[in-house]
């Protein structure tokens, strides 16, 4: 049986790296009792998936893997049971039954879809004129900046990786523009912020490309938009994922809303 | 209710494995600190992935916390990179549970399992901003315990400790304990909590002891300074390993540590009295846990932390008397939900091969033995059982399993150690690989592999090698080529690989290990010249150690080299193990004599053990005086 599990990592956990996670997960399906599938061989390995890794430090609501359990267990069960387990700040917050690969069909998981990703971040301080960079950042066509590879540096249009920006403050979310933003109902979307360490309440909430094929983090995106406004220091920041995304007919939804 | 870190998110992500500062893990105790009397803070002052592999703390901060007035948390060394920063910005040390500094607490206790550690003690009070030494103290400061198989010689670190727990922590730390509340109620100080703790047996109290020396630097007199101070401390035992205390939900790491699995202790001591060997001396006499008692708590501990692994620990699993029903029930009822069963110390025979079969995989597994010394001579000397027959009749059996790796451990300069001695190590090494080649060709897995690791002799406190000359630096190397070169010369050269130990860390951990309480002053100085981590090859600085030694008249030949007197006060004789001076010392001559000694349950030696009347030494015996739980072996542990 296939299932998808959606969890949050916060507090002390933002400290913890992505291969401390997947062994951390690997021993909570035993206390919780839940029959983790093997691949077959002569090393067996358990047949999970994991989202993009996380960076150290940030928090996060909407953390994804994927995995295959040998015998059926219902979503509310497996919730139940792996929350009965979790240490102090990770949590599950979603379980999703998929549907059974079709015989012979390649085995894709969840984690190949994904295309966005959603942050909270939180400026320490918010000096006079940024809320406006950002503004008239989303209001440019494009924006080149240099992006590190392997081998060298290439041209990103930073720009064209930006799908929505908004502002946080006490609770109250204020979009930016009306084109294509948060594909989320505003309860989801505040559920999302819950577990960030938000400096005064605030924060800039914007939507990135994310996953294999153009991937822009949090912190290139900031970097970028102090750059573009001219400020020279970056202040202090927290970083949060409220979510992770792929795509039903060229609009964004979240990867719980996706059944495959 | 979120724990706030102690580091600011600015240094946790400058250091390498944050994690190992956050806490937080699986199991971790979380208790109100401010609902409880006594807070007492464990440290194991190496890195957290040592000190999260070790057993022994886990069973104390489990003890501890099973008291409602006590909350136990726990402290690591932090890493050398840590470590910078918290003296350039003055951080101090904390514990990871609640991240609360360290001189916040009612107790530091402190493991001591390496000598090679002991300037991490030092690290740990000083970032704590806890004087070094005892002395210093306030009523403010915590009190610093220390325990664990270096506490039996505990005179090199006397001055840094309030005091010592000599023996098993299960017996005595609620006295301990409780000691404590009544003397604060009282309004009693430090000094008067320490005077009447050394009244509770197994609690030495250093600086309630006074040692002169002699013009040769040996000890002319030891003993307390008042006559309310016993003249001699204790060994504290564990009379019953089935009816104490073990840690159900042990923490489970985030972090890759070394032991990443359930340790399943199945019994303390052993029956062997290898020569060398300090652990088979103080942890006499051998006590075996309940095989039912033990699958119970395998599999509470298996559940509780999902772990994904499960290894028997002790000196030497084969003689435990229920070790097939232990281990085929634990293959049987864990194998299918992949929990692999790590077997340490284990005879190679029949049943062993089967064992691990079943739980490894055989292209990529090695077998071990651990003979210890190249020649029969030298293995009488050291009374290491294990014969040329053994060790090829078991290399023989496993090649036609299908094994085609060997691993054979062994030590340099024993005391009368010769170059035949040297070059038989080679020579066995040789005759293993003879041995596959003796296994027709159609029915060989491959190229056979032979490992040889040669590790230094060190006499150690409490065993018939306490009075042995050490190897100079020069006999240690000269022998280390000796084995080199005649592996070389070999027909089966090819199949050998050859690894040793360096040679200047064993001379230091000779100093510390056999020490007095003038080494106090080394210590602390090299420590103050930078010296951490001396257990990490690449942090070790001889040349500082050396320097500091000589300008404290410090001489490796008075603490290593030199045979000591029969009737020298050896700084350890205060402590008594149970085991008697009289019967070490018999064991030496033996051992000069070359002449082996049999095994607990073949026949007992009278080395005192039974005094504490448990274990080994009340099994039922035949006419002949041999245990009824004997199995006939005189081949103990393999590796």
């Amino acid at each position: 049986m296939r299932v998808r599990v959606r969890f949050s990592k916060t507090g002390s956990s933002r400290f913890l790296g992505h291969l401390d996670i997947m062994r951390y997960f690997q021993k909570a399906f035993r206390r919780a009792g839940l029959p983790l599938a093997f691949s077959e061989g002569y090393h067996p390995h358990p047949l999970l998936s994991f989202a993009q890794p996380l960076s150290l430090s940030f928090t996060s609501n909407g953390e994804y893997f994927d995995m295959e359990l040998t015998e059926p267990v219902e979503a509310g069960e497996i919730l139940t049971r792996l929350n009965s387990v979790m240490c102090e700040d990770i949590s599950v917050n979603r379980v999703i039954i998929l549907p059974d690969y079709k015989p012979n069909a390649k085995k894709i998981t969840g984690m190949a879809l994904i295309t966005g990703a959603a942050y909270a971040i939180s400026l320490s301080e918010m000096a006079e004129g940024i809320c406006d960079a950002f503004r008239r950042f989303y209001s440019e066509k494009s924006y080149l900046i240099e992006k590190a590879t392997k081998t060298g540096t290439r041209d990103c249009d930073l720009r064209a990786g930006v799908h929505g920006i908004a502002f946080y403050d006490g609770g109250v979310v204020m979009p930016v523009g009306n084109d294509e933003t948060f594909r989320y109902s505003d309860a989801d979307m505040l559920a999302s912020i819950d577990g960030a360490n938000l400096f005064d309440d605030k924060a800039i909430l914007v939507f990135l490309d994310a996953g294999s094929e153009q991937n822009i983090p949090a912190d290139l995106f900031l970097k970028g938009v102090m750059n573009y406004a001219g400020f020279t220091e970056i202040p202090a920041r927290t970083v949060h994922r409220m979510d992770l995304f792929g795509d039903i007919s060229d609009r964004k939804v979240p990867l719980w809303m996706i059944e495959s | 209710m979120m724990r706030k870190l102690f580091l600011s998110d600015e240094v946790l992500l400058s250091v390498e494995k944050p994690a190992r500062y956050t806490g937080g893990e699986v199991n971790m105790v979380v208790k109100d600190p401010a609902a409880c009397d006594i807070r007492f803070c464990m440290c194991f002052p190496d890195v957290y992935e040592v000190g999260m592999s070790h057993l022994g703390i886990q069973i104390l901060y489990d003890m501890f916390n099973r008291r409602p007035d006590t909350y136990c948390e726990r402290v690591y060394s932090p890493w050398v990179d840590l470590d910078k920063i918290m003296r350039e910005k003055h951080i101090p040390l904390f514990s990871l549970e609640t991240q609360t500094p360290i001189k916040q607490f009612d107790f530091l206790g402190i493991t001591l399992q390496y000598e090679m550690c002991y300037t991490n003690i030092l690290q740990v009070l000083d970032l704590s901003g806890i004087p070094l030494r005892s002395i210093d103290r306030g009523e403010d400061d915590p009190i610093v315990v220390g325990g664990g198989p270096c506490s039996y010689n505990p005179e090199p670190i006397a001055d840094f400790f309030d005091f010592f727990y000599i023996g098993e922590g299960e017996t005595s730390y609620d006295a301990v304990l409780d000691l404590y509340k009544e003397n604060k109620k009282a309004g009693g100080t430090r000094a008067d909590y320490l005077r009447k703790l050394s009244h509770i047996p197994g609690m030495y109290v250093p600086s309630l002891y006074d040692v002169t020396y002699n013009e040769d630097g040996t000890i002319a007199s030891f003993g307390p300074i008042c006559d309310d101070v016993p003249k001699t401390v204790q060994k504290m035992v564990v009379t019953d390993l089935s009816n104490t205390v073990y840690p159900e939900k042990p923490v489970v790491p985030f972090l890759q540590v070394i032991q990443d699995r359930v340790t399943l202790e199945i019994q303390r001591g052993c029956i062997r009295g290898c020569r060398f060997c300090q652990a088979g001396m103080i942890y006499r006499p051998i006590r075996e846990r309940d095989v039912n008692w033990l699958k119970d708590m395998a599999d509470k501990m298996l559940t509780s932390t999902g772990h994904e692994e499960i290894t028997l620990s002790s000196l030497s699993s084969s003689d435990y008397s229920c070790l097939k029903d232990l281990v085929y029930h634990l293959i049987d009822t864990y194998g299918d939900q992949y929990v692999n069963v790590a077997l340490p110390s284990l005879r190679i025979d029949a049943f062993s091969l089967d064992v691990m079969k079943k739980v490894q995989d055989v292209n990529k597994s090695s077998i071990t033995f651990a003979p210890e010394a190249g020649t029969q001579r030298m293995r009488n000397v050291i009374n290491k059982g294990l014969t040329v027959e053994d060790i090829l009749g078991g290399a023989g059996k496993a090649f036609r399993g299908g094994w085609n790796k060997v691993k054979l451990y062994f030590m340099l300069g024993l005391p009368g150690e010769l170059d035949e001695d040297a070059v038989g190590i080679a020579e066995l090494a040789e005759q293993i690989t003879e041995e596959y080649y003796r296994i027709p060709k159609e029915q060989r897995h491959g190229k056979v592999a032979v490992t040889v690791s040669t590790s230094y002799f060190i006499p150690k406190p409490f065993t018939p090698f306490q009075w042995a000359r050490m190897a100079t630096k020069d006999e240690f190397i000269s022998h280390q080529k000796l084995v080199k070169s005649s592996i070389q010369a070999q027909l089966n050269h090819k199949s050998i690989s050859y690894q040793w130990h360096d040679s200047d860390t064993s001379v230091m951990e000779g100093i510390f290990a056999r020490g007095d309480r003038k080494l106090c002053d080394v210590i602390e100085e090299a420590y103050k010249a930078g010296c951490i981590y001396d257990a990490w090859t690449e942090y070790f600085k001889f040349d500082v150690w050396k320097e500091i030694m000589d300008r404290h008249g410090i001489t490796i030949d008075f603490y290593n080299t030199r045979e000591r007197g029969k009737d020298e006060i050896l700084p350890w004789d205060f402590i008594d193990i149970g085991v008697s001076k009289k019967f070490l010392r018999r064991e030496y001559e033996r051992s000069q004599r070359a002449e082996i000694t049999p095994n607990c349950r073949r026949k007992c030696s009278g080395c005192g053990a039974a005094k504490f009347g448990c274990g080994v030494c009340v099994e039922p015996r035949d006419e002949f005086g041999t245990s009824l739980c004997y199995d006939g072996m005189d081949t103990g542990v393999n590796g």
